[in-house]
Order: structure tokens, then C-alpha cells, then sequence
């Protein structure tokens, strides 16, 4: 296969902050291959949205940094370029969207405006070949009246309109990466899953690689291929989707399927994991789940598990 | 929109008359009888009445009510009692004067602030934003007039780097250096309060997520600041701007008090002191016109800034 | 329960982060003593500038840094006294119980800039109170209390040893004149806001209680206000009541009600002042009560109040009193600061305090004429102590702001 598009390699960002410094992502390392559709799953709080940010490096200075650990895109290693150079990876070879449309875009500016400028920045266009393209990304997401649209703001239109109008403004330049940060949250469950679709349309389309953030196992299941489980600012169980949802090995993540309310089956009382999340200024020594987990011993408790293949690829971090 | 418009004219026309009424009434009750001060040491109850005659002051009161405000309307402005001239020229030889007075003022305090908010704002607890937040304290907390009289103390009579008084021509050397320090003390108030709410209103903006979006997108820092930023934290810099004002026209009276400066604010100050009737109601009026005129231009502005503001029926 | 600012050692790294913080904490109180101590040095290098040429006098140096060494001691002073009662403050109201006003104490706590204004404004109380205690030389508002012979031999004296701060045009010692105008400050400022807050709260109150027409008109009444030209007004009234000697008798009787020369003696002329400025200050706390009233009639705990059975006056005070107070209070201390800068400005106009009276804008009226010369001292000083109360007023006001809402992460 070659080289992977995104190495990540013992990522760690700790945000500096008067109560404490806080490790929100410690030690994570990942690989994902040009085209391939990856999710990062975990439950608020777990490092995965600052994991994502720190791939785009847009981590707010004052508080956080990247520590250490390298980012490798296409073999250059993103933590150590200079700022101008990574402006012009962002937006036209990596690619971000977010939850919330209606806050992330700009409400004073037109949406094709803003399609516009990203389009000028990086293909250095004109306003009216800019403006044709933007249209032509319109229609690439399915809006119907694009012109319209296009001179419209974003209070104006529909949320999932906006969300569609977000995909366009990330993939107007062709990048090859696509980093959604729970794109479809603020999303009610039919539009939730015409974008699901949409965006899975287009990474065939345009080869895109997609690394889609999420905490509902659902979208990992319909979406991606490979999958890692985050837990406490670290990765404790990476595989491909299959796999992983059918033996899965770490006991966060045999909690975390657990949960997931069933319609086929019998009624039964909802399955939670007991405790509550890390504090992630002072976490727990050793591994970081052993408060809640079922299979705790004494080892759990001292040393913190490294990720180990258990088996074609599928890595878990765990003493068991 | 155009009913809102037509509204807020309505409550102008409103607000205009109830001020109006309050005026006379003052007027009315104030005592000192214009034709004596007039008169000063001609004094004599006979050149009294012939002035309160030809004044139109033995006229009954409502009377004189309507009567002024005709002539309010018409434009055709009646004789000031002190000066020999029509209350309109008089105001119009001495608007020139303030007005410019006050757009230095104004431009040159908004020119300052708000770019030092700007970079207050975006070099959050450095020693710039630590210089401007002191700065904007004093600047707010200094009595107007005494800046003024320091001012003059330092810049005029030591330092000799300006002059005071007022100038024949406003748009010569000579204007300039006797504006400077008039203007300096007019614009710093209203320039400390711009610069701090320009400051925390970009502090508020910055924070929002569509920053996140346009630096995702590449976009320098400068652009997404200066563009992006700035267009949505200007909206409460504009009213506030709108709503200072009421506060720089009464600014306005008191510096051109201490400069020397003949402009209306002066001309208000003697008026009163000379019971000028048609004066003190004309300027007033037109202050108050000026006034609400600037609030409603702010809120018209604000629909251009902002696309969300929108000001029809709801329904 | 422990004391929520120690937090327990857990690990060294906790140490670490401890030291840290205390350094952090450490530069943030020697930047803002640097930032104090440069006013000082631009306010001293005015002064000098007043007065290189001409009647200053002796500019003793050394006189002078004895002096802002010992206003240095007493900032110093206060401030460790500050910090001690601050603690016995905590464990008294907040150790056994813990509820949200705990958050905004400690938020107020930390803002050094409101420690700033709350040291001033009590030094401020102090010396209003203790004047006649502080004051080197006799209230000048008495005349009882003025040597004429001596008077006139020290007219407009520039500072010295015997007169700290000089003499006015009056021959009054500037240091007394400005102590006892500290009173009429804090009175004035003081009284003003109170009225004017009571005025807004019960027209904010009653427009957004009764709405329809009741607000509607209210609104047009308030807008008249905030666009009248305040300075007519007080001209006018001040006029009234200076030259026109009338009263009013009850009918049929020779009993006075209204007695327009003593009215005008009061204060010296400042109660005039005081009712225009309460009669045009409302608007602030009006519209902040209104709309407050008005939020939280709309807002669903009221239904869910009522649900559960409580009455109106239940409402009002267990849920939207402690909701209006906070801002009002915010607003009455930024008041009190605009207060005394228009007292100032009306007396700089002649249209303040009657002639005789001790007050700083006065003086600053006395001495304008003055100000291209070399005995500008007369209008500096007055100036300074303006700036300085005002300083502490707005430093208070925005902390206490702060403190009650902070929307600002740092």
C-alpha cells in the first residue's frame, strides 16, 4: 500500500491551565491510508475532538500545546513546519468540519462568500470563476437551488442545508483529507443520515480519506472501516469495523457496544459502564479505566497498557 | 423595514414635542426677564415694554407656545434677543464651527480606539491590553474640562505645540493647531470607552466557532481578524458609539467653555445665562433632532452590519 | 469542610502546578504595582511641568518623596489589612455553608483592580467622615472659621510647609478644601443614586408588571429623559431658585411650606443639583429592572413556581428581586463616579455649588481662570482628587460586575 497518508505517532497536547495541566491527549498513534474511512469514537471528554485539532494544528496556544509526537501527512511532519506553511495544508490538502453549522459559519457573511474566499485563498482565482466553481460545489452536495443559496446567509437557510454547505466549503479545493468532528449531532436522525450519506458519496468520488469523530457506534458501523476506541485521552482499541464490533477485546469498548439500546432484542434494562470520566488533570495511575472496569487487577492498577496486535491488525491496549 | 422606519420617526416627532414642551415651559418659568438683561443699564419699565413687544413676550403663553413652534416648522426663525441677527443665521455661522469640532473628535477617538481594542483584544493580558485597559480607566475617569485646562497648561503654555482660540478659516494650519487640543479632550472620553468595548466585544467574538471554521480554512490570522472577527464584533461598538452621542454634544459645551472655541456649545452657555429665548429653544431642539436623528441612522446602520437584524412584523 | 482555596497535595506534580500558579499570581500583583506606580510618576511629571517657572515655590524634592512614601506605607498598609480581613471574612460567612454567592466573593477577591477601588472608596468614606479629625485647618465652608487677616495674607499660595497643597483664591488651605469636599462628593453622589435608583425601580417595575399602555408610556417617558439636554435643565432650575425669592404659604394661613432661599441654601446650592440629577438619572436601572421583570416573567420557572404553588410575593422576592439586584448595584457605583464628574462639570460652569461652598468642581471653577499661568496648582489638585475617586468608583463598579457576571474567560 505504501506510504500512509496520516501517521500519527505518540500525539500528546496538554492545555496549560491555572487548575492544572490538563493531558487531554496522551499518547495517541494511528495510521490512516489515502481513501480510507476511519472513525474515532469515546464519550465527551476523551481527547478525540483535541486529538483532531491537533492534526489541523488550531489547538488555542495560550492554553494548549502539542508536546510531542509527530504528525506525518504525505511524510511531512506537521507539529514541526513553520505556521505559513501549515495555513496552506489547511483547507486545501486537510480539510475540517464541525458540529454545530449554524454557529461555524459566519452569520454576517453570505454562504457563497464564504465558499468563495477558501476557493480565492487556495486556487487563486477570480471572483467570478470562484463564484462558478463555489456553484458547481453546491450542486456537488445535492443543494438544489444553488445560485440562490449561495446568496443567502446562514440563518437563512435549513440545518441541514448548512451542514451541506460546510462539506462543500471543505472539499472545495479536492483535499485529501476530511476531519469531521461529530458533523451530524446537531442534526435531526433524517437529515443525520442524508449527509451520512453525502459525505460517504463523496469520499468515493473524490478519494477523499475521512476521519469522522463521533460517540455514537452507529455511524462508525455504517461509515467507516477502521475504527479507534478512545478512552481518557488515549487509544485503547483500534481495528477495523467488523472486527471490532464483533470481538471486541478491551472492556471499555465491550461496555461501550453493550450499551447501545437494541430493537430486536427483548427488553431489558439498559447496560451502563459505572463511574464516571477521568479527571484528566490528575488521571488514574496505570491504565486509565481501571476504576470502572469489571476486570481490574493488580497489575491495572501500576502500568499503563501499550497497544498490542492481538491478531491482523487489530490493536488493544490492556493487561488481560 | 419601512414600517419600522416610519415608526420610529413617529416616536421622533413625539419625543421631539414632549422635549419642546419642557423647553417652553422652563422658558416660561424661569425668571429674569430677557428685555432687562437686554437693556442692562438703559433699564426703564417703558423700554421694557417696547422690547417685550416686539419680542411678542406680552403675548398670552399658549399663544407664544404655538406661535414658535410655527415658526419652528416654517423655518422662518425669529431674532435672537442678544445678538441683532436671525436666530438660523446665528446658528448657522456657529454650526460650522462645532460641527468640525466635533467630526475631528470623533473621528480621531475612533481612529485610536479601536484598533488599540483590536489588538487588546487579540494579545489578550499582554503589555499592550494591560496599557490600554489602564489607559481607558483614566481616560474615563479624567473630568473633561480639567484635560482640557491641563492640556493647556502643558501642550499650550509650556510647550507652546498648539494654539487656542478660534480660528477664521477651520480648514488651515492655523484650524488645525487650535482644534488639536479641543479635540483631544472631546474624543478621549468616548475614544476609552470604544477602545474597551471594542476590546471585550472581540474577546467574545473571537471565541465563537466560525473563527475556528475560517483559520480551518487557511485563511492568515490578519484576515481572519480583521475580516472576520471585526464585521461581527462591530455591531455593539456601532450602538454604543450611537448611544455617546447625547454625551459628546454635552461634551462639546463644556470644551468649547473651556477653549474658547465659538461654536454653539458656547453660544448655548450664554443664551441661557442671557434668558435668549428663541436661541436656547432652537439649539436645544436641535440638539435633541441631532440626537435622535443619530439613533435611528444606528439603527438603520445595524441592519447592513448585521443580516440577522431584520426589523419586520414577527409573526 | 475544607477551606476551598487549599487543595491537597496530591503528587508532586501538584506541587509543581502550585508553585507555578503562586508565580503567576506573583507577576500579575508586580505588573499592576508597576502600572501604579508609572501613573504616579506621569501625574508627578505634570505637576512639575506646572510650575518650573514661576511661583511653585520651593519645590522642596525631598518634602515631596517623604509625602508619596507615606501614601505608599498607607496603600501598602491597607492592603495586608485588606488581605487579613478578607480571610476572617471567608471563614465566617463561607465555612459552613457553601451557596453561589461563594463564587462571585472569590471572583471579587482575585480582581486586583476592585481591591484598588474598594481601598480608595473607603479611604474615600474615611476621610468624608473624619474630616473635621483630618483636616490640618477648620472647615472652610464656615465662614465663622475664617481669619480674615490671615486669609488675606496667604491668597493663592502655592504649596508649602505650612500649607501642603497650597491656598486657594480664598485664602483657604487646599488640602482642607478638598477634604471636606470629599463629603460633599460622596453625599451628593450617594443620595442621587439612591433616589434615582428607587425612581427606576418603581417605574421599571410597574411598566413590566402592568405592560400595555402603563409601559408603552413609560418608555416614551423614558426616552424624553435620556434625550433631554441635562445641562437646560439644571441651568434653569439653578436659576430659578437663585433669583427669585418666592414662597409658598398654606391658604389661609401665614404658615411657609416652601421657602425658595432656604431651599437654595441647602447645601449651597447643591440640592438643586441633587433633584435634577435624580430627576434625569433613572433611565439605567429603570430599563435594567424592566427588562430583567420582563425575562423572568417569560422564563419557565415561574410557571414551574406556580405549579408548584407559590403566590406572586413568593416570585418576586425568592426569584426576581435577587436577579434585579446585582446590576443595580453595578449601576449605582458607576452612577456615584458619574455623578461627581457632573457635579464637577456644572460647578466648572458656574451653575454648581454656590459661592462659599467646598466642593471640588468649585474649586476647579475658582481657579480657571488661572490655568495658562504659573498657579495652575489651584485647578491640579482638585482635579486630581476627581480622578482619583472616579478611578475608584469605576475600578469598584467593573469589579463588582465582573464578579456577578463574568462572561469573560480569561
Amino acid at each position: 500500500m505504501g506510504m500512509p497518508l496520516l501517521d500519527v505517532q505518540d500525539l500528546k497536547t496538554h492545555f496549560f491551565t491555572e487548575d492544572g495541566v490538563v493531558q487531554a491527549v496522551d499518547g495517541v498513534s494511528f495510521q490512516l491510508e489515502p481513501g480510507q474511512k476511519m472513525g474515532l469514537v469515546g464519550e465527551s471528554g476523551c481527547g478525540k475532538s483535541v486529538t483532531a485539532l491537533s492534526i489541523m494544528r488550531l489547538v488555542p496556544d495560550p492554553p494548549g500545546r502539542i508536546v510531542s509526537g509527530r504528525i506525518l501527512f504525505d511524510g511531512v511532519d506537521l507539529v514541526q513546519i513553520p505556521k505559513e506553511e501549515m495555513r496552506t495544508v489547511r483547507g486545501r490538502r486537510i480539510s475540517m468540519i464541525f458540529q454545530d453549522p449554524m454557529t461555524s459559519l459566519n452569520p454576517v457573511f453570505t454562504v457563497g462568500y464564504q465558499i468563495d474566499e477558501a476557493i480565492q485563498l487556495h486556487q487563486g482565482l477570480e471572483r467570478e470563476e470562484a463564484r462558478r466553481k463555489t456553484l458547481e460545489m453546491l450542486e456537488t452536495v445535492n443543494i438544489a437551488n444553488p445560485d440562490r443559496v449561495a446568496n443567502s446567509y446562514p440563518h437563512e437557510l435549513s440545518g441541514g442545508m448548512r451542514q451541506r454547505c460546510m462539506i462543500a466549503m471543505a472539499l472545495s479545493c479536492r483535499p485529501k483529507l476530511l476531519i469531521a468532528d461529530e458533523p451530524t449531532t446537531s442534526l435531526d436522525v433524517t437529515i443525520e443520515a442524508q449527509i451520512l450519506d453525502l459525505i460517504d458519496d463523496l469520499n468515493r468520488k473524490l478519494n477523499t480519506a475521512l476521519l469522522l469523530i463521533t460517540h455514537d457506534m452507529g455511524i462508525i458501523a455504517e461509515m467507516c472501516q477502521k475504527v479507534a476506541v478512545m478512552y481518557g485521552g488515549t487509544i485503547v482499541e483500534m481495528a477495523d469495523t467488523r472486527t471490532l464490533f464483533k470481538a471486541p477485546r478491551h472492556p471499555y469498548t465491550v461496555g461501550l457496544l453493550r450499551s447501545i439500546p437494541s430493537l430486536s432484542v427483548e427488553k431489558t434494562d439498559l447496560k451502563i459502564i459505572p463511574g464516571s470520566v477521568p479527571d484528566l488533570i490528575n488521571p488514574p495511575p496505570g491504565c486509565r479505566f481501571h476504576p470502572r472496569c469489571e476486570h481490574c487487577k493488580e497489575a491495572c492498577k501500576r502500568e499503563r497498557p501499550k497497544l498490542v496486535d492481538v491478531g491482523g491488525g487489530h490493536l488493544v491496549a490492556c493487561h488481560l | 423595514m419601512r414600517e419600522y422606519i416610519l415608526k420610529k420617526i413617529g416616536l421622533m416627532f413625539v419625543v421631539l414635542m414632549g422635549v419642546y414642551t419642557i423647553v417652553f415651559a422652563l422658558c416660561v418659568a424661569a425668571p429674569g426677564d430677557p428685555a432687562r438683561i437686554a437693556l442692562g443699564r438703559a433699564d426703564n419699565p417703558l423700554a421694557r415694554q417696547i422690547l417685550r413687544e416686539k419680542w411678542g413676550l406680552d403675548k398670552p403663553v399658549i399663544q407664544q407656545y404655538f406661535q414658535t413652534l410655527k415658526s419652528m416648522i416654517t423655518l422662518d426663525f425669529p431674532q435672537s434677543f442678544r445678538y441683532r441677527e436671525n436666530v438660523g443665521d446665528l446658528i448657522l455661522s456657529r454650526l460650522p464651527r462645532t460641527f468640525f469640532l466635533g467630526v475631528i473628535a470623533i473621528g480621531v477617538s475612533i481612529l485610536i480606539a479601536i484598533p488599540a481594542g483590536i489588538v487588546s483584544a487579540y494579545k489578550h493580558n499582554s503589555i499592550i491590553d494591560n496599557i490600554t485597559m489602564v489607559a481607558s480607566q483614566i481616560g474615563v475617569a479624567v473630568p473633561n474640562f480639567w484635560l482640557g485646562l491641563m492640556l493647556i497648561v502643558v501642550f499650550y503654555t509650556k510647550l507652546h505645540w498648539f494654539q487656542i482660540g478660534a480660528p477664521e478659516h477651520l480648514l488651515s494650519l492655523e484650524g488645525l493647531s487650535k482644534v488639536a487640543l479641543p479635540a483631544i479632550t472631546l474624543g478621549t472620553g468616548m475614544a476609552a470607552v470604544t477602545a474597551r468595548l471594542t476590546r471585550s466585544s472581540m474577546l467574545e467574538v473571537i471565541r465563537e466557532e466560525y473563527i475556528m471554521t475560517a483559520r480551518a480554512k487557511g485563511l492568515s490570522e490578519r484576515v481572519v481578524i480583521l475580516k472576520h472577527a471585526f464585521r461581527n464584533a462591530l455591531l455593539p461598538v456601532v450602538t454604543v458609539i450611537g448611544l455617546q452621542f447625547p454625551l459628546v454634544v454635552g461634551g462639546a459645551v463644556i470644551t468649547e467653555q473651556v477653549f474658547g472655541w465659538y461654536g454653539l456649545g458656547q453660544l448655548y452657555i450664554r443664551s441661557i445665562a442671557a434668558r435668549d429665548y428663541p436661541v436656547i429653544v432652537t439649539t436645544t431642539l436641535l440638539f435633541t433632532i441631532g440626537v435622535v436623528v443619530t439613533n435611528l441612522v444606528v439603527d438603520i446602520l445595524y441592519t447592513y452590519i448585521d443580516p440577522r437584524v431584520k426589523y419586520e412584523k414577527v409573526k | 469542610m475544607e477551606r476551598p482555596v487549599a487543595r491537597r497535595v496530591r503528587s508532586e506534580r501538584d506541587l509543581e502546578e502550585l508553585i507555578a500558579r503562586r508565580k503567576e499570581n506573583f507577576r500579575k500583583k508586580v505588573k499592576f504595582a508597576l502600572a501604579f506606580s508609572a501613573i504616579i510618576v506621569v501625574f508627578g511629571q505634570v505637576y512639575s511641568m506646572l510650575g518650573r517657572e514661576g511661583t511653585l515655590g520651593p519645590l522642596d524634592m525631598s518634602v515631596w518623596t517623604h509625602r508619596i512614601f507615606v501614601v505608599c506605607l498607607y496603600v501598602l498598609a491597607f492592603y495586608i489589612f485588606l488581605k487579613i480581613a478578607y480571610r476572617y471574612f471567608d471563614r465566617i460567612f463561607f465555612k459552613y455553608r457553601t451557596n453561589t454567592w461563594e463564587l462571585t466573593w472569590r471572583r471579587f477577591r482575585r480582581n486586583n483592580a476592585a481591591n484598588l477601588g474598594l481601598l480608595i472608596i473607603i479611604t474615600l468614606v474615611i476621610v468624608a467622615v473624619f474630616a473635621h479629625l483630618l483636616a490640618p485647618y477648620p472647615d472652610p465652608s464656615k465662614t465663622v472659621n475664617y481669619d480674615p487677616n490671615y486669609a488675606l495674607k496667604h491668597l493663592e499660595e502655592p504649596p508649602s510647609k505650612t500649607h501642603i497643597l497650597g491656598t486657594d483664591r480664598n485664602g483657604r488651605d487646599m488640602l482642607s478644601v478638598l477634604i471636606y469636599g470629599s463629603r460633599i462628593s460622596l453625599a451628593l453622589g450617594l443620595s442621587v443614586e439612591l433616589t434615582a435608583s428607587l425612581i427606576g425601580i418603581i417605574f421599571g417595575s410597574v411598566a413590566a408588571y402592568y405592560g400595555g399602555w402603563t409601559d408603552k408610556l413609560l418608555n416614551v417617558i423614558n426616552d424624553i429623559v435620556m434625550a433631554f439636554p441635562f445641562l437646560l435643565f439644571v441651568i434653569v432650575l439653578v436659576s430659578v431658585f437663585r433669583q427669585v425669592y418666592f414662597s409658598i404659604k398654606l391658604p389661609f394661613t401665614d404658615i411657609i411650606i416652601f421657602d425658595s432661599a432656604k431651599i437654595f441654601a441647602l447645601w449651597n446650592g447643591l440640592f438643586l443639583i441633587f433633584v435634577a440629577l435624580a430627576l434625569l438619572n433613572w433611565s439605567g436601572v429603570y430599563r435594567v429592572v424592566r427588562s430583567r421583570i420582563l425575562s423572568v416573567k417569560e422564563m419557565e420557572f415561574v410557571e414551574a413556581a406556580r405549579a408548584v404553588g407559590a403566590n406572586d410575593r413568593r416570585i418576586i422576592f425568592r426569584h426576581i428581586l435577587p436577579n434585579v439586584l446585582s446590576p443595580i448595584i453595578v449601576l449605582v457605583t458607576l452612577g456615584i463616579a458619574s455623578v461627581i464628574l457632573t457635579e464637577a462639570a456644572l460647578s466648572y460652569l458656574g451653575f454648581g455649588a454656590a459661592e462659599g461652598a467646598v466642593s471640588w468642581g468649585r474649586a476647579i471653577f475658582e481657579g480657571r481662570e488661572y490655568a495658562t499661568t504659573s498657579k495652575a496648582f489651584l485647578v491640579f489638585f482638585p482635579g486630581i482628587a476627581i480622578v482619583v475617586s472616579i478611578l475608584g468608583f469605576n475600578s469598584l463598579g467593573d469589579g463588582l460586575r465582573d464578579a456577578f457576571d463574568p462572561r469573560m474567560k480569561r
